[in-house]
């Protein structure tokens, strides 16, 4: 059986959310470098932080107080007689 | 950075029109930034109907939330994404050169310009339903050169701007006439 504990795939989540911060930061690079800070490019930029921090703050309020310690099975051995069929017959 | 700073406007330039794609050509991609936005909820309507106890398991819970977090994430970035190559396209006529910035992905910029006085034929094509009824179309500026030919993609009034250019072509040359004979 493997089993790693529940915060590993937090920590892969927050290692997603500084890929995601540097790929924003780079967009937004790309407008100033361009010059095209304009009210449109603004609005965009507002709209998606906007849409970012409610995803963050949810997220957040959906997770918060959970057990982190929680093992999660990635394979068993028990697993493959439900997918071959009964275990006897082998 | 302003426009003048990025295309190192000369003394005697002046920035005649700065073009971008039509407003109307980036609906489809809202249409599909909707669409992807939508694809959670129904994914958790479905399967909350056919398992009602899926979402219920103290791994499962977190893990699909932490999953549909990254989800929406990349579906922001990817929006972003698509409004940046849509935005920073970029066509810039002065009355002494057109300079093409094209955005070609995240890490990929394309600068080209065209002197006016260069310029041999300049034709509009405005294609469909849609583009005659919101007045966009494709500008092409060709020079006797081979490798360097500009196209305007989806910019509003095509027609005018093929007028405009064609009349400061025509200004750039006299002027590059007289400075040749003046020498």
């Amino acid at each position: 059986m493997i089993t790693i504990p529940l915060y590993v795939f937090l920590f892969l989540y927050l290692a997603f959310l500084c890929v995601f911060l540097v790929f924003s930061f780079v967009h937004i690079y790309h407008i100033f470098a361009t010059a095209s800070f304009t009210l449109a490019s603004f609005t965009m930029t507002l709209f998606i932080m906007v849409l970012t921090i409610y995803t963050l703050y949810f997220t957040f309020q959906l997770l918060v107080g959970l057990g982190w310690t929680q093992p999660v099975t990635l394979f068993s051995a028990d697993w493959l007689p439900g997918i071959f069929g009964n275990s006897s017959t082998f | 950075m302003k426009i003048d700073e990025l295309i190192r406007q000369k003394s005697y330039e002046k920035i005649e029109h700065v073009l971008r794609r039509h407003p109307i050509t980036f609906i489809p991609k809202i249409i599909l930034f909707l669409v992807l936005l939508c694809i959670p909820a129904i994914l958790y309507l479905l399967l909350t109907n056919m398992y009602p106890l899926i979402f219920d398991g103290p791994v499962i819970y977190p893990l699909a939330v932490m999953f549909t977090s990254v989800y929406l994430l990349s579906v922001y970035l990817f929006f972003f994404a698509q409004f940046i190559e849509f935005y920073l396209d970029v066509w810039i006529i002065t009355n002494d050169r057109i300079i093409d910035v094209e955005q070609l992905g995240l890490f990929s910029r394309s600068v080209s310009e065209v002197d006016l006085f260069r310029i041999q034929d300049v034709t509009s094509d405005v294609q469909g339903v849609v583009a005659t009824f919101f007045n966009y179309g494709k500008v092409a500026i060709k020079t006797a050169s081979v490798n360097v030919n500009i196209i305007a993609h989806d910019v509003s009034a095509p027609n005018k701007i093929r007028e405009a250019l064609i009349r400061l072509a025509h200004e750039d040359r006299k002027y590059h006439y007289n400075e040749s004979i003046n020498k």
